[in-house]
């Protein structure tokens, strides 16, 4: 049988990055196939080859056995591919039946209606034409997405982590739907970190690693942890790292559940560095944000700094009690990328002592301070006053780290210290926090680099559906039982 | 084909270029509307670049130009503050009216003292009526959620009426004037001229020394670094541990504070009582949100702004006396100014790059 | 009294009917995500050209002219130079709110500033092109009036006649461009577009929609709407006359309107209608009550500006509606992402 799409020897790389290196990836009719690997594995790059968004160095693209080229996202919709992305398109103020429309191009009239109906019948897709976008849940409006691919007929679909943001039930809903579309004859890829879902719904796998290909297998007949192994890699055995000289809890989480994340009991002891691992978008976002105290905790007692309840504080009390924090985002969050190095060192330091006096900033000494920490952590910049927008990543990411590290916080609560900074950059990070927890203060890194997270880390828990695991000491775990505990769904993990 | 690419560096090309082009599209489309408008083009505009030279006493219409400009720069500084955090106070014609009729009812209610001392009194009731006035649309807009920039402007109508009421009303004064007006306050409570027979007065110096303040509240204090950060990462305002609230009420209050010690000043200064709107307000308060968009938000651009546009102004008055070319020539170069400024403004933010663009080279994900 | 309340009615039709037409454009505009606060120039400078238009159109048509006062063989304004000026305040209108979208939709300045600057040009042009407009001086010059739709005699009718047969031919109109844009927006696939535009405008392109031509589109639409609301103040509402700054604030009513409405093109007729008898009560009642009190009187007369600020907080309370009928990225400048 032939393929109905063969990429073959697909080669992409941006300033810095090769996404990907001669990548073979072929789809047949009537098969499930899934797509694996980590972040920044390669996977989107490949997707956007696909929908026409970037035209790859060098490889063929074969559809129904003819050599072709994909130069636009209509294009692509016009050859037959169809599209469901992590990040729905949608527009929230609007009905659901006014949201295909605009994806088809046309107007929402009877027999549009009658289509949507007979479609999403069709396929288990239950769907009210009528309902407004933002009163549905993210399920529904996944369905919008799909509905909306299906109804331009493609014969392949991709869809991008469909479940990330499913609930069990409604997983198992959509599973049934694309073993029907399947059965039909369309051909299916499956982006997924999921290796359960994966073994259970794919008939083939194609693991990326690093931008390569590292394996092409029947994931049915593989163990999840095998799976996990590849998409990882193998690691070198984790030192023995673990609790030694650990001082009183300063930083501790207690029954913190909300609507986005549940948090049942984690705590940072001086000296101690816990890794928080899991997948983008299991909550490591609201987790960070609860511990800044950008959001509000419902209660006071949940989050605990120093001995004092502290869930009730907003940023800058928490920075009096001696916290410091790190968000993901470095341009937009933790420095405002049109504000020069001296601008951006005031960012964290509105309450620091010297660096106002009188109510009035002394910028003077800002500037001192700016200068200290481009020096002390090894800033590479063309002057304290040039733009922060203008530094590459690492270089940023040692300003941000270093900005927060001269302070010598008690507690230090980072989120993704290392991503997208380059390999000097992260080496020189993670040296500066492991010497930080050295020096007797609590660090919580929330990492989705399983390396960063053995390399630093005393004791591991896992965020998984917003729900944070039980923490146990580094050597405990391995790269399998991690990758397990990452991927299963919320019962599978709970068994682990 | 012209593309946008987002700068990398500030430099000082990326302020003063857009600047520089801004104001030679203004003087050239400025000519050009004076050519429409005038007999003699070339001369008229010569009178009007030059006017303090021409006129009898140049002090005099220096003078002008001062008065005109302090009133503009207080409040265009003290919205630009809200304006930077996305705060949109368009009422400061509101929270000007407002701060001369609590400036006046100080007087009244003090039993119309006739000393100097009580001066500073009016001026600070003058500071509490715009700050009050300005308040309501703060509070709308932090309890109830309500667009502060439609609120704040229906009640300029509303402050409007307001003095009408009272000029009509309980400080009604001579019926036998031509219009809707109250009796004068004491001569001894008129803001002095500092140099006889011009309109630089003292008020002129109160303006400037509030400027002064609000310059370093904006450079130098957390509440000016933080309507930055607002303006630029709401996301890293958080992070900072700025509320978001109190960017609100703080915009507010001192943009309805200078409204309002505008509104004193020119009370004290102008006109002496209080007349109906019609004929006692004249706009300023919406000038001031041009010149605050003119000066790019910043204090020095501002005050630059308008001084430059106090001057074209008067000069437009002395050119229509002098040889009939309507003054609103003004109006029209003021817009001009605008709109360049307005349009040029992203080109401290782009590059212009010509030519295709390069699909493969796009930015990774 | 059933008289005065046909008369308050038929008041409130000539003072609602500008409002009306501003605000059905500019709801549109801000449909598309654009918020253009220069309705109240574009409606000067509309006003004036239609204003200028009828004047031309009128003297090539004069049997005898004394001074700037014109004299023809009906005086009166027959119904296609009424047309005919309307077409020109529109089309004026639309060349304003056109440099107001080029600003913003090309030049990527803040909505806000270039809809104040926009309100500045309208008042400093007209009063500048109305004093002397190739040496003709407006605000002396005198039109005749426009006549009402139907026959004279007809207005005589009881009730009908004052509220439908006297009316001059933009009230009918404005009702059929409200219900032009209701279907429009609701019932036709350009219009569907444009509130996606206004709703999420990445997404709108990432689906392949030209987010600044429709844009632009809209913000014309929206600045001929606001010429024809002036054209009418000038021309239609009481007798063609032009004096400087005759809007009075009618256009940012027009906006209050909108978010009155909740961008609801019904709830702006409704609105629209409220105003209009508010503001046509105001006199008389002054008159009826001529010993009202001081405080009182002024009260009605901040009235109009009062019950926008009272009704906003109101709605405003419920973020349901507000998210279902505003548009998400109201005011904000489309850049694309790379």
């Amino acid at each position: 049988m032939t393929n109905l799409l063969s990429l073959e020897r697909i080669t992409k790389a941006y300033p810095g990055v090769l996404a990907n290196d001669a990548v073979d990836f072929a789809v047949e009719r009537g098969e499930i196939h899934a797509l694996l690997g980590e972040n920044g594995a390669g996977k989107s790059t490949l997707m956007k080859v696909l929908s026409g968004l970037t035209k790859p160095d060098s490889g063929q693209i074969v559809w129904k056995g003819d050599e072709i080229a994909i130069t636009s996202p209509q294009a692509s919709k016009a050859l037959g591919i169809g599209m469901v992305h992590q990040h729905f398109a949608l527009f929230d103020g609007m009905s659901v039946g006014e949201n295909i429309a605009l994806g088809l191009g046309s107007q929402l009239d009877a027999t549009q209606r009658d289509r949507i109906i007979e479609m999403s019948e069709k396929y288990g897709l239950p769907l009210d034409p009528d309902a407004l976008v933002f009163t549905l849940s993210a399920g529904e409006k996944q369905r919008i997405e799909i509905v909306r691919a299906l109804l331009g007929e493609p014969e392949l679909l991709i869809l991008d982590e469909p479940t990330s943001v499913l609930t069990p039930q409604e997983a198992d809903a959509l599973f049934a739907t694309l073993r029907l579309l399947k059965e039909e004859g369309r051909g299916l890829v499956f982006i997924s970190h999921k290796l359960n879902e994966v073994r259970a719904l794919c008939e083939r796998a194609t693991i990326l690693r690093g931008g390569k290909v590292v394996a092409t297998c029947v994931p049915a007949g593989k163990t999840a942890e095998e799976i996990a192994e590849m998409m990882i890699g193998t690691r070198p055995v984790p030192a023995a790292k673990g609790a030694q000289n650990l001082g009183e809890t300063t930083l501790s989480v207690r029954d913190l559940v909300t609507s986005d994340i549940s948090i049942p009991h984690l705590a940072v002891r001086q000296g101690e560095i816990v890794g928080v691992a899991g997948v983008a978008g299991n909550g490591q976002e609201a987790l960070y944000a609860y511990l800044a105290g950008e959001e509000l905790a419902p209660s006071a007692s949940a989050v605990r700094l120093n001995g004092v309840d502290a869930g009730r504080f907003g940023p800058s009390e928490r920075r009096a009690l001696g916290a410091a924090f790190v968000p993901e985002e470095r341009l937009g969050h933790a420095a405002v990328p049109d504000f020069s190095l001296i601008d951006n060192t005031l960012l964290s330091n509105l309450g620091t002592d010297g660096f106002q006096k009188r109510g009035l900033i002394n910028w003077r000494v800002v500037r001192e301070h700016a200068v200290e920490v481009c020096d002390g952590y090894d800033v590479r910049h063309a002057g304290v006053t040039g733009r922060a927008g203008s530094l590459s990543g690492g270089n940023l990411q040692k300003f941000i780290v270093g900005r927060e590290l001269i302070k010598h916080p008690e507690v230090l609560i980072v989120n993704q210290p290392t991503w997208g900074v380059d390999m000097g950059s992260a080496t020189n990070i993670r040296d500066q926090l492991k010497a930080l927890a050295e020096s007797g203060s609590a660090v919580l890194v929330i990492s989705q680099d399983l390396d960063e997270l053995f390399d630093l880390a005393d004791t591991l828990c896992v965020l998984n559906h917003g729900h944070l695991s039980e923490s146990r000491e580094t050597r405990e775990w391995t790269a399998e039982t991690l990758g397990v505990a990452m991927t299963g769904n919320a019962q599978g993990q709970a068994a682990a | 084909m012209i593309r946008l690419i987002p700068r990398t560096q500030f430099g000082f090309w990326a302020t003063a270029f857009p600047l520089i082009l801004a104001l030679s599209i203004t003087v050239v489309v400025g000519f050009l509307v004076m050519v429409a408008m005038s007999e003699q083009p070339l001369s008229d505009t010569w009178t009007l670049l030059t006017f303090p030279w021409q006129a009898r006493t140049a002090s005099v219409q220096w003078g002008f130009v001062l008065q005109k400009s302090s009133y503009l720069a207080i409040m265009a500084v003290g919205l630009s503050i809200g304006y930077r955090a996305n705060v949109w106070n368009i009422g400061a014609e509101g929270q000007f009216a407002f701060g001369s009729i609590l400036a006046f009812g100080a007087y009244v209610l003090f039993g119309m003292p006739d000393t100097v001392w009580f001066l500073p009194v009016m001026l600070l009731f003058g500071v509490l009526g715009g700050v009050a006035w300005a308040l309501i649309p703060a509070a709308l807009r932090v309890w109830a959620n309500t667009n502060e920039l439609l609120t704040s402007l229906m009640l300029v109508y509303v402050a409007a009426n307001v003095l009408n009421y009272v000029t009509t009303g309980p400080w009604k004064g001579d019926p036998k004037a031509g219009q809707a007006e109250s009796d004068p306050i004491h001569e001894s409570l008129r803001i002095a001229s500092i140099i006889e027979r011009t309109d630089f007065h003292w008020g002129v110096i109160i303006s400037a020394g509030a400027i002064l303040v609000l310059a370093c509240v904006v450079l130098f204090t957390s509440f000016g670094y933080s309507v930055r950060v607002a303006q630029d990462a709401p996301r890293a305002q958080k992070f900072a541990g700025f509320s978001p609230q109190m960017t609100v009420w703080m915009s507010f209050v001192l943009s309805g504070a200078t409204a309002g010690l505008a509104g004193a000043i020119f009370l004290s200064a102008e006109t002496g009582k209080l007349i109906q709107s019609e004929n006692y307000l004249n706009g300023l308060g919406f000038t001031a949100i041009v010149i605050a968009f003119l000066g790019r938000l910043h204090p020095i651009g501002i005050v630059a702004a308008a001084l430059l546009i106090s001057y074209v102004n008067v000069g437009a008055t002395y050119v229509q006396s002098a040889s009939q070319v309507d003054d609103s020539v003004a109006e029209l170069v003021q817009v001009t100014a605008l709109f360049a400024v307005l349009g040029t403004a992203f080109l401290s933010r782009y590059r212009v790059v010509f030519g295709r663009p390069d699909l493969s080279t796009e930015g990774a994900a | 009294m059933s008289d005065l309340v046909i008369q308050i009615l038929a008041a409130s039709m000539l003072l609602a009917t500008p409002l009306l037409l501003a605000a059905i454009g500019e709801l549109v505009v801000e449909k598309s995500g654009v918020i253009n606060l220069g309705v109240e120039g574009m409606m000067l400078i509309g006003g004036l050209a239609g204003f200028i238009a009828l004047y031309q159109l009128q003297t090539s048509t004069c049997t005898m002219l004394i001074g700037d006062v014109c004299f023809t063989a009906e005086n009166s304004v027959n119904q296609f130079q009424y047309i005919g000026s309307l077409v020109v305040a529109a089309l004026v209108g639309a060349m304003a709110a056109a440099l107001f979208g080029f600003l913003t939709q090309y030049f990527r300045a803040n909505h806000i500033a270039a809809g104040l600057g926009l309100t500045v040009l309208g008042a400093g042009l007209s009063n500048s092109l109305g004093g002397n407009f190739f040496g003709v001086d407006y605000t002396a010059a005198i039109v005749a009036s426009v006549p009402p739709l139907f026959p004279e005699n007809w207005s005589e009718v009881p009730v009908l006649g004052p509220l439908l047969f006297s009316q001059n031919l933009l009230v009918p109109f404005s009702f059929l461009m409200l219900v032009a844009v209701w279907f429009f927006l609701n019932r036709t696939r350009a219009g569907l577009v444009v509130r996606a535009v206004g709703e999420n405008h990445h997404s709108a392109y990432a689906l392949g929609y030209p987010v600044i031509l429709v844009r632009m589109m809209t913000i014309m639409f929206g600045g001929a709407m606001a010429g024809l609301a002036g054209a009418f103040i000038v021309i239609a509402q009481i007798a063609p006359k032009w004096t400087e700054g005759i809007t009075v604030g009618k256009g940012w009513l027009a906006l209050a309107l909108i978010l009155f409405a909740t961008w609801r093109p019904g709830r702006v007729l409704l609105g629209a209608y409220l105003f209009g008898i508010v503001l046509a009560l105001e006199p008389r009642l002054k008159a009826i009550f001529s010993n009202m009190s001081l405080e009182i009187s002024y009260f009605l007369t901040a009235l109009p500006y009062i019950v926008p600020v009272v009704v906003l907080v109101l709605i405003s309370r419920n973020p349901v509606m507000i998210r279902r009928n505003a548009p998400a990225s109201l005011g904000q400048s489309f850049e694309p992402r790379s």
